[in-house]
């Protein structure tokens, strides 16, 4: 039963969450790192809200598809990592599936130049 | 689930995670800024930077704790925990709204507790709901006979149920049985019992399994007569055998057939039927060994018998219903039909056709489940009206106090809280007051139902398991929030209907709306008040019923005199043997210290027993009706009852069998059957206005009552029981010298020195018997007059609350008053004439509900009609007295305002 209260979380809920999944693939990271990791691969074009981020990455452990537990950083800070479960991993798979269809079909309608509409 | 178990854990967010998480967002920052220090940034800059990144933190915060917890769900609990605050902060005004729901939701509370326990509680058995009942609805030729195990056209012949269980291939069995009263001797003691008398698959066809030894098995019903074994029940083992557990081969003994015991039935499982436990259950067919005579187990045209089965897995009961019809049908058609050989052709079609009723049989089948549902409804119909008056209260407080509150609903909706929210606020501030009182009321309702059944029971008041159980909860907690619902929003609507500027300014002391506050709080009163009088009247018009019944001159000299009945035909007693019996129990109680005299009678008086057989009067022709009741008596029986005897002699010892057969008849016999001014010496016969004069009439006696005090006495004729060739049992009737009392106690002794098996049953002093008597009467006056009492009080309660917010309301316009003249008698007198007039008005609405009320009881009034007048008068009067008794406090404060202090105020 997630809130539905709309927040500024909910308008990027979608590919936030499996931009944290995606960025999880390569092993646990803290919160930061996740970010980091999501700007620096989008070739600094994705801009990561920290304002969203948390409440996100506590999100997808309400549900279960991470895990998340209290480590030392590489510096010896303790931090929160955040590491894939098994249902996050299937639910990754779907998610990306879902979003290719979604982003193939958007360049198939976007790509053609403008035809007359029947 | 470990997804639900986590976010459970979570679900009071507490400090610790909050820490953690606060701990969580510095890491980050400490990282971003150590970025930005790489990159080149200023350690301050970088901080800041980082700091402006993460923006607001608290936000951040709040979004992910909403991630772990349920807002709504806590929004509730801090409203239910500000509901709370502000309900101990008015402490006067939250015990009157939880007072007045806990009475209201009490009372329903009770009664809706009687109806589950009669109604809605399945049997203690596997799977109750695969039971279903049969019925056989028709006409039936022969001799039909009933209890309280159902109604007269549940009972089946004896070979229809065999043929029955035999063919059919929808129920798992069908099962036969029949409740019977039997004296019971068990470990040296002996009293009155229950016994079922069922058929060997029974327990099988209920699933029942033993708390000892064994249930009944296949051979236990063969032969009529056979197999005398005994199940008990686990209560009367519990209360007979302290529950011991080499209980299993002793005996009792029922009607004087000993009885083996082999096991103990299932703890909690007292019969099917409702509101009649048993003690014990043996084969069915041992009816012919408890009761002599009977022989009706191959009888086609005696229907006696009960029948339950359950379904088989998978059929559903439109199938069992639809396969046992044909079944039925074709037995009636085939087997019964011919039998009835003096039907006509249109009789015996209709015999034939008489469907076989299937119903779910969950509850089991009783009478108290057939006549129930009409009391309950009444019963019912009044809770819900006290409820109603509660509810009025409800609503008329919440609307003073929001109306109060204004200013702060102002502040609060300017500074962004929107309606809903309010309204919603309101609610739950309305339904925690509900639900306060619907758990008060719960506890009452409890309370009041079980000391109501305590009282009852001795009565005949049907024993039914009352205890809690979740219909109950759901019942009270559904009626609370309900409740709190309905009768809140008005209130909670109006309250945040706010004008802001207005209400900030003014401080709430005349909000927007106010004229329709002032006519929904009329309305109330107006309600309360209307339905009160409704329930004074009634309860009046009991309360009158009741003198009536006790002004009845039952024509008994009832002080000093006692009465109890044996019947020794039950212990195997013959005839001879009885009579003998009774002879030497009327001497050794006699010759007890403190006793003038005993007599018996066959009948009961003022008992409700109704004996009575055709005679055959000298002089009188036989008409239509020349029936009368009758009664067989001892020696002195009227000295010792203090009949008054008007003529002729008593029933002496001479009476004997053999002697001259002799009657003393009452005055209505006299009227009824012309004997004119001389009765005595003339004859009568008895038994059939066919049979021969052979009976002198010795006596005449003044009516009196014979069966019950609110029935006419009817025409009574009694003869010497010595001359009687069927004694039963008898009713002993036993004149004291002394204080009955200490009679009472020896009487026990005296009489098991005659027989020690034999129980003594209603063993009081006739006085008590009168009083019993007239219980039904007593009980509905004492309920009618319990519900009017608290109904007037809420109502009052209602209209002083609405009142005293009124008058402080109006403090302004009164102190106006008073300075310009009026005195303090002038404004208690508008108070109070205003009080009057919505009572009026009420009351006048309220006697035309009571006039319709007194129509429909009025077959329960006794010796009056259901609109008497002085009834009515004194209702309204009661009313009107308290209704200005609660606005007196309000009316002597408006008095009392200083006019100087009221026109600085606000």
């Amino acid at each position: 039963m997630p809130p539905k209260s709309p927040s500024r979380v909910e308008l990027l809920q979608g590919t936030l969450d499996l931009l944290i999944l995606r960025a999880l693939v390569l092993g646990p990271a803290h919160g930061h790192a996740v970010a980091k990791h999501i700007q620096r691969t989008s070739e600094e074009l994705l801009q990561v809200e920290t304002g969203s981020l948390y409440p996100a990455l506590h999100r997808l452990e309400a549900k279960g598809w991470v895990d998340a537990s209290w480590e030392r950083s590489d510096k010896g800070k303790r931090a929160r990592y955040y590491r894939l479960t098994r249902a996050g991993r299937k639910q990754l798979a779907a998610e990306q599936s879902r979003w290719e269809a979604f982003s193939r079909a958007m360049s198939l309608l976007l790509a053609p130049a403008p035809e007359k509409l029947p | 689930m470990r997804r639900l178990l986590r976010r459970f854990s979570r679900l009071f967010w507490r400090r610790r995670d909050a820490e953690a998480l606060r701990e969580e967002l510095a890491f980050h920052l400490d990282e971003d800024a150590d970025d930005r220090m790489a990159a080149g940034a200023a350690p301050d800059a970088a901080h800041r930077a980082a700091q402006r990144e993460l923006g607001n933190a608290t936000l951040v915060m709040e979004d992910t704790r909403a991630v772990w917890t349920w807002p709504a769900l806590e929004r509730l609990m801090s409203d239910v925990r500000y509901a709370l605050r502000r309900a101990v902060r008015a402490p006067v005004f939250s015990l009157v709204a939880v007072v007045s729901l806990a009475l209201g939701i009490g009372a329903n509370a009770a009664v809706f507790s009687l109806y589950n326990a009669v109604l809605l509680r399945p049997l203690p058995v596997p799977d109750a709901s695969a039971l279903v009942n049969l019925a056989s609805p028709g006409d039936k030729n022969g001799s039909v006979s009933c209890n309280r195990s159902g109604s007269c056209d549940s009972v089946f012949s004896y070979p229809m149920f065999r043929d029955l269980d035999e063919r059919q291939d929808v129920l798992t069995g069908v099962a036969g049985h029949l409740m019977e009263r039997v004296n019971l001797a068990a470990a040296g003691s002996t009293a009155q019992g229950q016994i079922d008398l069922v058929s060997s698959n029974y327990f099988s066809v209920l699933r029942l399994t033993p708390t000892l030894g064994r249930l009944f098995g296949r051979d236990d019903d063969r032969a009529p007569g056979g197999a005398p074994i005994v199940v008990l029940t686990h209560n009367y083992w519990l209360s007979h055998f302290n529950d011991a557990s080499n209980v299993v081969g002793q005996t009792v003994v029922a009607n004087g057939v000993t009885l083996t015991i082999v096991g103990v039935a299932a703890e909690g499982f007292t019969g099917t039927a409702a509101g009649a436990p048993v003690d014990a259950f043996a084969p069915i067919t041992l009816r012919s060994r408890l009761e002599p005579g009977f022989n009706d187990y191959a009888n086609r045209r005696s229907y006696w018998v009960y029948l339950f089965g359950r379904l088989k897995p998978g059929v559903s009961i439109d199938t069992a219903r639809t396969s046992l019809n044909g079944l039925y049908h074709s037995i009636l058609m085939n087997v019964d039909a011919p039998l009835q050989t003096e039907m006509d052709q249109a009789a015996r079609a209709r015999f034939v056709s008489r469907p076989l009723s299937v119903e779910p049989g969950a509850g089991g089948q009783s009478r108290l489940r057939e006549l129930a549902p009409t009391a309950m409804l009444m019963l019912f119909a009044v809770t819900s009206v006290v409820l109603l008056i509660a509810c009025a209260n409800l609503a008329n407080l919440l609307l003073a106090r929001s109306s109060a509150r204004t200013a702060e609903l102002a502040v609060r909706a300017s500074i962004g809280a929107s309606r809903g929210r309010l309204v919603g606020q309101l609610l739950i501030e309305a339904c925690t007051l509900s639900a306060a009182g619907g758990a008060a009321g719960l506890a009452l309702g409890q309370w009041l139902l079980a000391a109501t059944s305590r009282m009852l029971e001795p009565i005949g008041f049907p024993v039914v398991d009352t205890s809690l159980d979740w219909r109950v909860l759901a019942f009270a907690v559904g009626a609370s929030l309900a409740t709190g619902l309905v009768f809140g929003v008005f209130p909670a609507l109006h309250a945040t209907r706010i004008d802001l500027a207005p209400a900030l300014k003014d401080h709430g002391a005349r909000s927007t709306g106010a004229r329709s506050a002032a006519r929904f709080r009329a309305a109330m009163i107006f309600v309360q008040m209307a339905l009160a009088t409704v329930l004074l009247v009634s309860a009046g018009l009991f309360i009158r019923s009741l003198v009536n019944v006790g002004r009845v001159d039952v024509g008994i000299d009832v002080d000093r005199l006692i009465a109890f009945t044996i019947y020794p035909q039950l212990n195997g007693y013959a005839p001879d043997a009885t009579r003998d019996l009774l002879e030497r129990a009327e001497a050794a109680l006699a010759a007890t210290p403190g006793v003038e005299r005993a007599s018996a009678s066959t009948v009961a008086l003022v008992a409700d027993n109704f004996h009575s057989t055709s005679v055959n009067v000298e002089g009188f022709t036989a008409g239509p009706d020349n029936s009368s009741a009758l009664s067989q008596v001892g020696p002195g029986f009227f000295k010792t009852t203090g009949i008054r005897l008007l003529a002729g002699r008593d029933i002496t010892a001479a009476d004997r069998p053999g002697a001259p057969k002799v009657a003393v008849v009452n005055e209505a016999f006299v009227r009824k059957f012309h004997l004119g001014p001389n009765p005595i010496g003339k004859r009568m016969g008895i038994n059939n206005s066919g049979t021969p004069l052979d009976t002198e009439i010795a006596g005449v006696v003044a009516d009196a009552t014979y069966n019950s005090v609110t029935a006419d006495v009817p025409p009574v004729f009694y003869t010497p029981y010595r001359q009687d060739d069927h004694l039963g049992g008898a009713t002993l009737y036993v004149r004291t010298s002394i204080d009955p009392d200490a009679v009472l106690k020896t009487i026990p002794t005296v009489m098991a020195r005659l027989d020690p098996n034999l129980p003594l049953e209603q063993l009081r002093t006739m006085a008590d018997q009168v009083r019993v008597n007239e219980n039904g009467s007593r009980v509905i006056a004492t309920l009618a007059v319990s519900f009017a009492a608290l109904a007037t009080l809420l109502a009052s309660i209602g209209l002083y609350g609405v009142l005293a917010y009124t008058v402080s309301q109006r403090t302004r316009e009164f102190g106006m008053r008073m300075a310009l003249g009026a005195a303090p008698g002038q404004v208690r007198r508008l108070v109070l004439r205003q009080v009057a007039r919505i009572t009026i008005v009420a009351a006048v609405v309220g006697v035309g509900g009571a006039l319709l009320v007194g129509k429909a009881v009025e077959s329960l009034l006794f010796r009056m009609n259901g609109h008497d007048p002085s009834v009515i008068a004194a209702g309204v009067g009661v009313l009107l007295a308290v209704a200005l008794a609660a606005g007196a406090a309000p009316a002597w404060r408006a008095s009392r305002i200083d006019p100087i202090r009221a026109l600085r105020y606000e």
